[in-house]
């Protein structure tokens, strides 16, 4: 397999900066005004859409599957997806949620896919940031720069640590929620379940996170 | 607000969500509750520290390369779904076609064959067409390759998939032609070759 090298990965936004910065978020009649360009056919307008979006479902998917790779193989799924189901959009929810459901299907059909899951919960095990998919189709391998590495605080690194300690379900909330910035509705639509379980599964999550984050929430 | 509020509408002020006239009767309701108001700003502090070390957008790498594959992607079930539309049934054929074509095919097969014997021409060669679509060719079995173009990068790409892996003790030098003085100046071989015949 050849495997590209180096490292363009970096955040697409001001680290400081709130989800509600991000352009794509901050402008959804573009995203409809593009979404309709692209259900006639014109894919410049798709590849708009794609390059608005790529960062906040890569951004998700990679919290979620815990390796790059594979997130940017799935990342690349769910955009495949979206265009074919792009017929099917209709502009009652913002284009980004609507993108959220898809990756976050796509990122459950392929933990189903590796057939680690049990009785309906995902195993934690599958999402390994050691563990690349052996089928996944490209695996670019990521060196960090010394500026990244200055990038990435100490903080940063054990609210990582401390989110790949919650299951995939409570990560997932708490990404889409804390990180992602979504409404609870929102979460509920992306994750298909009841408004009252995304309040249960972020009360736990960020109780759990509390609890791993302890010193560091009391040296703020 | 005389009653708390239900676990929802709590779960909505807490975390921000509420407008309006919904916020107003809550922030009410709340005002002599330093517990409760003690709980959103830990809440909202909490929050401050996810945004501000966990971004919410991280650009893929290579994104060109990304976006392409994207659009690979794309194609790709664009040939499967034309290959999968079935092809348009055949008409009720006539009573005279029904003995009328196989009568004519008889005749045809019978002309081919008497034309065929009386030529003894050798049969030319099949000329192959190339495609114009680009091919990758792998010399090796089991290994697929796909091709990539971004014309904005300026950059094509190709990824083989199925390559056993390259062991670290390999010297690609080996691996390389690296032709000769002799053999990469033209000049050189044009002016040995003519006083070779010279010496002649």
């Amino acid at each position: 397999m050849n495997k590209p090298t180096g490292d363009t990965s970096k955040p697409a936004q001001d680290p400081s900066g709130a989800a509600g910065k991000d352009p794509s978020a901050a402008d959804p009649e573009e995203d409809f005004r593009l979404v309709g360009l692209a259900k006639a056919g014109d894919m410049r307008a798709y590849d708009e859409l794609v390059v608005r979006h790529q960062g906040k479902i890569y951004a998700m998917i990679r919290n979620m599957v815990k390796n790059d790779a594979d997130a940017w193989d799935l990342s690349q799924e769910a955009f495949v997806k979206a265009w074919q189901a792009l017929p099917r959009f209709e502009a009652r929810a913002r284009f980004s949620t609507w993108l959220f459901r898809i990756a976050h299907n796509v990122v459950y059909d392929w933990a189903r896919k590796r057939k680690i899951e049990s009785a309906g919960e995902l195993n934690d095990e599958i999402f390994d940031r050691n563990k690349i998919d052996a089928s996944a189709r490209t695996a670019p391998a990521f060196v960090e720069s010394p500026d990244d590495a200055l990038v990435n605080s100490e903080l940063r690194e054990k609210i990582e640590e401390a989110l790949a300690k919650l299951t995939p379900e409570h990560r997932e909330a708490v990404i889409l929620k804390d990180v992602q910035g979504l409404s609870y509705k929102e979460i509920a639509d992306v994750m298909d379940c009841t408004l009252g379980t995304v309040m249960s599964r972020l009360f736990y999550a960020r109780q759990k996170l509390q609890a791993l984050l302890k010193d560091e929430y009391e040296s703020r | 607000m005389n009653t708390n509020p239900d676990e929802t509408r709590l779960a909505l002020w807490l975390d921000d969500e509420l407008e309006g006239a919904k916020l107003a009767e809550m922030d009410a309701w709340a005002a002599d509750k330093p517990d409760q108001l003690a709980a959103r700003e830990e809440l909202r502090s909490y929050r401050a520290m996810m945004v501000e070390n966990v971004p919410a957008s991280i650009e893929p790498p290579f994104p060109d390369f990304f976006l392409s594959r994207v659009n690979q992607g794309i194609r790709d079930i664009r040939i499967a779904e034309e290959k999968a539309v079935a092809p348009v049934a055949a008409p009720a054929r006539s009573f005279w076609r029904s003995w009328l074509m196989p009568a004519a095919a008889c005749v045809g097969m019978v002309f081919a064959f008497g034309i065929g014997k009386q030529s003894r021409e050798p049969a030319q060669k099949l000329t192959v067409v190339p495609s114009l679509a680009p091919a990758v060719y792998t010399p090796e079995e089991g290994v697929d390759a796909e091709w990539f173009s971004s014309s904005n990068a300026g950059a094509t790409v190709i990824v083989l998939q199925g390559v056993s892996a390259i062991p670290d003790s390999t010297d690609f030098s080996e691996t390389v032609y690296v032709p000769t003085a002799r053999e990469s100046d033209r000049t050189a071989t044009r002016d040995a070759g003519k006083s070779n015949s010279a010496q002649q």
